[in-house]
């Protein structure tokens, strides 16, 4: 998370959920929530018109569906890998649609109830709390669960002091809030302990090292790309020198030349950034990549990971153009105004790590917006892409995925590091 | 953070699901006690001890299971929670024969018997013990009920739970295709985005050393008068050729023997002395022995770049080289008199500043303060931390390695 908003360290971390450790992982289980939604659903509905203790309000118990169905389409949208994280008004709403159908079941059936088998609520509402499972920290899912507990324990405990049965109130009372009381005990340690062993397993692209053969490799690589050019233009020119007694205007000029040459390619090296190479090397024709002032190198490691995947997947998806191609970055407080002059520095850019004394100002906004022409249904870029957009989504929680038929745009941003 | 690895995602989910099924079946059992307890205290005449006695094996035996968690910890689990099952669904029938009720009561204790044999990595294992279980717990429950000659009871939580167990295994372990394809995929992201990173720092730095040598010669020629070559700049010419065409020259370097980081800093302010540069050296240069060979490197570049800028832009010909230890970090801070520049206006294709100092110090996870303005002298102060700092810079330079770079 550090890795994400490292400017706001000194604020309290929020707890993560399972489906920020594992979006993919999420994004496969979530069949499930569609399964329970729909079952709660057609259940609260079945048993509203076959199985009525007492005849009450229709209209209530229609209410009573309609507030479960409410509550369904409500998770059901926000676990979409589109969406994630899930956010927590999605589960407050959720949860507050629960309680009301929960007290509408109750006053639906108003009357001396003779059996808890048509008072599905306390059952839902005990499901709903573990649909959201894999989508809220247990300590959300705690505090949930335990106010729904309370609202079926005080609807269903009205309800028996109001009609006295064979089952004291305390424990009418009771058994209403026990279903939810004991999922809310299970999902609650089922998202403590996926996050605790996420933790220790997730994946860290910072954690990787180079294996030393590895960093030999790549020193002698780069020494020769070097020796080359200094065999070819330098050594030859150097030696011509050695052999002569003098240095003449024509010397001078060509020691001119060969250095403003090495310079222009050393300049050019340090300025260019490590997704031109990334694109370049993936995407064979001549991609776009439009960052005047290099501020995509500002990504820290995890995020550059997921960008790499996702770019190197879509240039080589055999729907995709890589002509058709384009990444523009900007700051987003300058992407509508004029751009301020940082560019013309010769180290104010992005790549200087250690600046001269300036006072501390909070990291700036980086707004980046990709646009791939894909030859493909809308459908189709879902089914390539979805996985992808699903761990995107949870790097950069402002992600905005624009699919239409042909073209895919992605919008995103992030603080500059 | 990048997810979990593939071959490691189901068994965490797995182990979460596991817990949660122990959660739930304590959770359950602790829900019968409570509920038998409010039945106690609601209505003096019942007696429920003996029968939230029967609660307590089981608990003792959930916990031998998720200690031991084998098969055979498994079949006693079921052997007891069913004998279990039994003893409680006897006292419930006698001491809670109230309809709904009772079943409820009954389902709580045949809960635990779907969830804990059932909790695995499994999927069709999972199912198979959640029906073991469930039929132990129905079995023994209805031998109870038909002792006492009682209508039969649904069970309906019971079912209901057997039912959430299946959908659960079914709709969980169920994997796409694409979502395997794409984590192996950021692993080698992961990779290639680490390579990259330390290859541009290699690259750097090799553009640094380009710039502190072969580029300052081909300018001193460009600036060199009518006549022979100076026989100082031509002897180094040689070097620096034999050395930049040769093998070796980004390798990264040996441990030094103690004492060694002192002598290379000392050699290269006499190289600036013989040049003509009057550096005086204050402060504790021993210091610069506790720098890793990386670090030493580039803080001994990098002042080295320092000084030659002073004798060929600064207008003076004296400098003072202060080395400082605050225990966590090495400062070394190079002084002059001259004539000063502004940061800001120096053009954008000069590579001395910000290649052979500010990235190079970047890269070791140092510091580059710089305090100048026109007419004023320049001060240059460097920060190097002594442990190495991996990953700490960005981009060129955020090559994250421990090795030397030469």
């Amino acid at each position: 998370m550090t890795a994400v908003r490292p400017g706001r360290a000194t604020r309290p971390r929020p707890r993560r959920t399972a489906q920020q450790y594992d979006p993919l992982g999420a994004m496969g289980s979530r069949p499930l929530v569609v399964v329970l939604g729909a079952g709660s659903v057609v259940w609260a509905l079945l048993v509203s018109i076959f199985d009525r203790d007492v005849v009450g309000s229709p209209t209530l118990s229609a209410l009573t569906v309609l507030l479960v169905a409410a509550s369904a389409v409500v998770v059901f949208t926000a676990s979409s890998p589109f969406r994630a994280p899930f956010p927590r008004w999605a589960f407050i709403a959720h949860v507050g649609l629960l309680g009301l159908a929960s007290v509408a079941s109750i006053a639906a059936q108003w009357g001396p109830d003779r059996s808890a088998l048509n008072d599905f609520m306390s059952l839902l509402t005990a499901t709903g709390i573990v649909m959201v499972a894999s989508y809220r920290p247990w300590t959300d899912l705690t505090i949930g669960g335990l106010v729904l507990a309370a609202v079926n324990a005080v609807a269903w405990g009205a309800g028996a002091a109001e009609f006295p049965h064979e089952v004291p109130v305390a424990v009418a009372a009771f058994l209403a809030a026990a279903p939810t009381l004991v999922l809310t005990a299970a999902a609650a340690v089922f998202a403590r302990t996926f996050a605790g062993l996420a933790e220790r397993v997730q994946i860290r692209a910072g954690s990787y090292s180079v294996a030393r053969a590895e960093r030999d490799g790549i020193a002698a690589s780069v020494q020769q790309d070097r020796s080359t050019i200094l065999s070819r233009d330098v050594a030859p020119f150097f030696a011509e020198l050695r052999t002569r007694d003098v240095i003449t205007d024509a010397d001078r000029a060509r020691a001119r030349a060969i250095a403003d040459g090495i310079r222009a390619s050393m300049v050019a090296d340090a300025d260019r950034t490590w997704f031109e190479l990334a694109v370049r090397v993936d995407g064979g024709a001549a991609p776009l990549v439009d960052d005047p002032d290099g501020l995509i190198a500002t990504l820290d490691t995890d995020q550059r990971t997921v960008v790499r995947t996702f770019v190197r997947a879509a240039l080589r998806a055999s729907t995709v153009d890589p002509a058709g191609f384009r990444t523009t970055v900007r700051r987003a407080d300058a992407a509508s105004g004029s751009a301020s002059g940082p560019a013309s520095g010769p180290a104010s850019g992005p790549a200087s790590p250690a600046g001269a004394p300036t006072p501390a100002t909070p990291p700036a906004r980086v707004e980046v917006v990709m646009e791939l022409a894909v030859a493909d249904s809308d459908i189709g870029i879902h089914r390539t892409f979805d996985p992808y957009f699903a761990v995107l989504r949870v790097t950069f929680p402002d992600l905005d995925v624009a699919v239409r038929p042909s073209a895919l745009a992605l919008r995103f941003s992030y603080d500059q590091h | 953070m990048l997810g979990i690895p593939t071959h490691l995602a189901p068994r965490v989910n797995a182990w979460s699901t596991v817990r949660a099924f122990h959660a739930g079946a304590v959770g359950s059992l602790v829900a019968a006690v409570i509920t038998l307890v409010l039945y106690g205290l609601s209505e003096p005449g019942v007696q429920v001890v003996g029968t939230a006695l029967a609660v307590v094996p089981m608990l003792a035996m959930i916990g031998v299971h998720v200690q031991f968690g084998t098969r055979l910890s498994a079949i006693a689990f079921l052997a007891v929670g069913g004998v279990c099952a039994w003893w409680f669904a006897v006292g419930v029938q006698q001491q809670v024969p109230t309809g709904w009720v009772t079943s409820y009561l009954m389902s709580l204790v045949v809960i635990p018997l779907i969830l804990v044999g059932g909790a695995g990595a499994v999927p069709r294992r999972v199912v198979l013990w959640s029906f073991v279980g469930f039929l132990t717990g129905r079995l023994a429950t209805w031998i109870a009920i038909a002792q006492d000659g009682a209508p039969p009871r649904p069970l309906i939580l019971a079912w209901i739970t057997l039912g959430f167990v299946v959908s659960l295994v079914l709709f969980t372990t169920r994997s796409t295709g694409r979502s395997e394809r794409v984590q192996p995929e950021l692993l080698r992201s992961a990779r290639e985005e680490h390579v990259s990173a330390y290859r541009a720092g290699v690259e750097a730095e090799a553009s640094a050393i380009l710039h502190d040598t072969v580029l300052n010669h081909l300018g001193a020629i460009a600036l060199a008068p009518d006549g022979p070559m100076d026989p100082h700049l031509a002897e180094t010419v040689d070097a620096d050729v034999a050395v930049l065409t040769g093998k070796g020259w980004l390798a990264p370097a040996a441990r030094p023997r103690p004492g060694a980081a002192a002598e290379t800093f000392g050699s290269m302010v006499d190289e600036h002395r013989a040049l003509g540069l009057d550096v005086t050296v204050s402060g504790d240069t021993s210091a610069l022995d506790r720098l890793d060979q990386r670090a030493l490197s580039a803080i001994v570049r990098a002042v080295a770049q320092c000084l030659a800028n002073v004798r060929k832009h600064a207008g003076t010909d004296a400098a003072e080289v202060s080395v400082f230890d605050d225990s966590a970090s090495c400062t070394v801070m190079v002084v002059d008199d001259g004539r000063g520049f502004d940061e800001d206006a120096t053009g954008a294709d000069r590579m001395g500043l910000r290649g052979s100092v500010r990235d190079r110090i970047g890269r070791v996870g140092g510091d580059v303060q710089i305090w100048s303005s026109p007419g004023s002298g320049t001060s240059v102060m460097m920060t190097v931390p002594y442990v190495p700092v991996t990953g700490a810079v960005t981009v060129p330079a955020a090559a994250d390695d421990r090795g030397a770079v030469r």
